[in-house]
């Protein structure tokens, strides 16, 4: 008997079949009423607890042909028609407000839901067409709505006059909005694109925060002793940004940092900071990346680490992690302390403006660097590394205590060059190239290649630069090989 | 007291499952049965589920367990190739789940099968879950035109 031939759906209980209807927009369930006679009285509007109207073409640009009027109906009887101790799960309305007649007819759908016990509102008010320029304002019922526990804003105007009386509230989204204020349950903070917002305060009880886009702020002052996770944009405005009793912080993510003592580690990205100052002695990991902008930032790092930032006293810095354009250089290394770095991460941008002065202070740099383990470097260009010839004999003696470089060449064919430089600067025990595009080989096989075997090459010729260009050329081609080059090789018998 | 560390279930077509306590207990109904006659060594039938369908349960209730720990991102993959399933399957699968008392497996297969409702057209639906259409003509015309928001 062939299993796929029977209306076995329609055999699921009421349960299931009312919690798959929830997930769906009130469009698909309505579909569900042609399917037959039972789902038509399964999915009875009396009985949905949860409702999601959307807008024909919500976001999308409008077409001639929607059912505008019967769209608006739907909701009105769905929700008024609905008996009054029919409690509602959740009613979302994303609405175009050019469909809607007035205003007071969305505020009478959002009395109707709060009237039956709504839990979760979500409501996203685009004004378009005739309505466009003029945003929905939001009722103050809504501020004292007991019941909510969930409360999803977009694109709509609070005004709030008197108190605010949540007290259930555990979630609260605000999207493209003017304001906020605090809600001691809120556990769950987005606020995205709020021009006007100016402050956030308070909000005790916060686990988790972000904020995005939020041009206008000044001041974020948080006093949250299970704060976990913070993702913070920097608008246009310098903002200050306070953390207190954050305990618990794990993530911190953007431009802020101040006495979060168990942090351990800390990303710096696409801000427009131009003084960034560190000073931590529990940081770990420090993953730092600058604009073009951002080349005259003042940093100052004083975690054992760093490179230009202040890093002041952040003697457990165990790895590090630049990405940027030049680094403002000369700053960093009279502030760094990198006792304890065991690794560091070096990726340049393009160097549009070349100075002399560049390599002398990275080769500084990495002189504050040497207590690492490991060194990689990202090089995009050998114009990074031109040394110029008047400059190598001041500098002498190379960095000796590197162990490990690695360094990752995007410039095709032509990393001979960098290597000669690089080893002007270090004599570091193992030297690894790969070029951007990885070779693949023998990872995945049962027969190792020869290089398993290889334990330890040594160059018998003269140390000079032809020699060292040879070598370097050697993976990529032989055609500069014209004298001789003997390479001593050490193999193993077997593989370790 | 000491705790059995295996469970032993029976599927309704006689075969056993012999699995780590812990993994059975993700099903309420079991974690009843555990607690209140705490059988060692004793066979837990489950009279409703045969066996194709209860080791693929027993397989969301592994990894579930397993990966307690895992990136939200390598679960929700794991979790959407699983229901990546046929209908039949996903029947028997949430009906499984119901009477074992899953509350996280039945939501994703609810998921899924409200993925399957999304956007489609009457027919469609009826076609992918073989429902008899019991409306007359003229009763389903009444309703596409009172409704006409939800068809357009």
């Amino acid at each position: 008997m062939a299993e796929e031939q029977i209306d076995r759906i329609s055999q699921l209980s009421d349960d299931i079949l009312i919690s798959i209807l929830s997930l769906l927009p009130t469009r698909d369930v309505a579909r569900t009423n042609l399917l037959s006679k039972a789902w038509r009285k399964l999915s009875a509007f009396s009985s949905l607890p949860v409702l999601m109207f959307e807008s024909p073409d919500f976001l999308a640009s409008p077409r001639k042909d929607t059912d505008v009027s019967s769209f608006i109906n739907a909701i009105d009887s769905y929700l008024k028609l609905r008996q009054k101790d029919a409690s509602l799960a959740k009613l979302r309305l994303y609405l175009h407000l050019n469909d809607v007649e007035s205003r007071a007819l969305i505020d009478s759908w959002i009395d109707a839901a709060l009237e039956r016990k709504v839990k979760e509102l979500d409501l996203f008010m685009l004004p378009r067409g005739r309505a466009r320029g003029k945003p929905y304002s939001l009722p103050a019922k809504i501020f004292a709505a007991r019941t909510i526990n969930v409360l999803s804003l977009r694109r709509v105007i609070l005004e709030i006059c008197g108190d605010i009386d949540l007290p259930a509230l555990r979630k609260l989204y605000l999207g493209e909005i003017l304001f906020v204020s605090s809600c001691p349950l809120i556990d769950c903070l987005h606020i995205e694109s709020c021009h006007g917002l100016q402050n956030v305060s308070g909000l005790a009880n916060l686990r988790r925060l972000e904020v995005l886009w939020c041009y206008e702020l000044k001041r974020i002052e948080i006093n949250a002793p299970s704060l976990q996770y913070l993702s913070y944009q920097q608008g246009k405005c310098p903002c200050d940004v306070v953390l207190r009793a954050c305990e618990f912080l794990r993530d911190l993510f953007k431009n802020l940092v101040s006495g979060l003592p168990s942090l351990e580690g800390l990303g710096i990205r696409r801000t427009q900071l131009q003084r960034i100052e560190i000073s931590h002695h529990q940081l770990k990991r420090l993953d730092l990346s600058l604009t073009e902008k951002q080349s005259k930032a003042k940093l100052k790092i004083d975690t054992p680490n760093l490179q230009s930032f202040k890093y002041d006293d952040t003697p457990n810095l165990q790895s590090f992690k630049y990405d940027g354009h030049r680094m403002p250089l000369a700053s960093l290394i009279s502030s760094m302390n990198t006792s304890s770095l065991q690794e560091a991460e070096i990726h340049f941008l393009s160097f549009d403006n070349y100075s002399h002065l560049f390599i002398p202070q990275l080769r500084e740099f990495f002189e504050k660097l040497k207590h690492c383990q490991v060194i990689k470097l990202l090089i995009k260009s050998k114009r990074e590394l031109i040394l110029p010839r008047k400059l190598r004999p001041i500098l002498s003696p190379p960095v000796y205590d590197i162990k490990h470089l690695y360094i990752t060449v995007n410039y095709r064919s032509r990393y001979q060059y960098i290597i000669y430089r690089l080893l002007w600067m270090f004599h570091p025990q193992t030297l690894s190239i790969s070029p951007k595009e990885h070779p693949k080989y023998c990872t995945s096989c049962t027969t190792k290649c020869w290089r398993h075997y290889l334990e330890d090459v040594q160059i018998d010729g003269d140390e000079s630069k032809s020699e060292i260009d040879r070598i370097t050329t050697m993976p990529e081609s032989s055609t500069f090989m014209n004298c001789e080059v003997r390479f001593r090789l050490k193999w193993r018998s077997q593989l370790l | 007291m000491a705790f059995t560390k295996k469970v032993t279930l029976k599927s309704s077509d006689g075969e056993l499952f012999i699995i780590d306590r812990a993994v059975a207990l993700q099903s309420r109904t079991i974690q009843y049965v555990l607690e209140d006659t705490n059988p060692v060594d004793a066979i837990i039938p489950v009279p409703a589920v045969d066996a194709r369908t209860l080791s693929k349960v027993l397989e969301y209730c592994k990894k579930h367990l397993i990966d307690l720990n895992t990136d939200f991102e390598d679960y929700s993959k794991w979790d959407k190739d699983f229901v990546d399933a046929e209908v039949w399957m996903l029947y028997d699968l949430i009906m499984a789940a119901d009477y074992l008392h899953i509350p996280p497996l039945i939501d994703l297969i609810c998921d899924k099968i409200a993925s399957m409702f999304k956007g489609q057209t009457p027919d469609k639906i009826r076609e992918i879950f073989n429902i008899d259409n019991d409306f007359s003509k003229e009763e389903e015309e009444d309703f596409k035109k009172k409704s006409g928001w939800a068809f357009k």
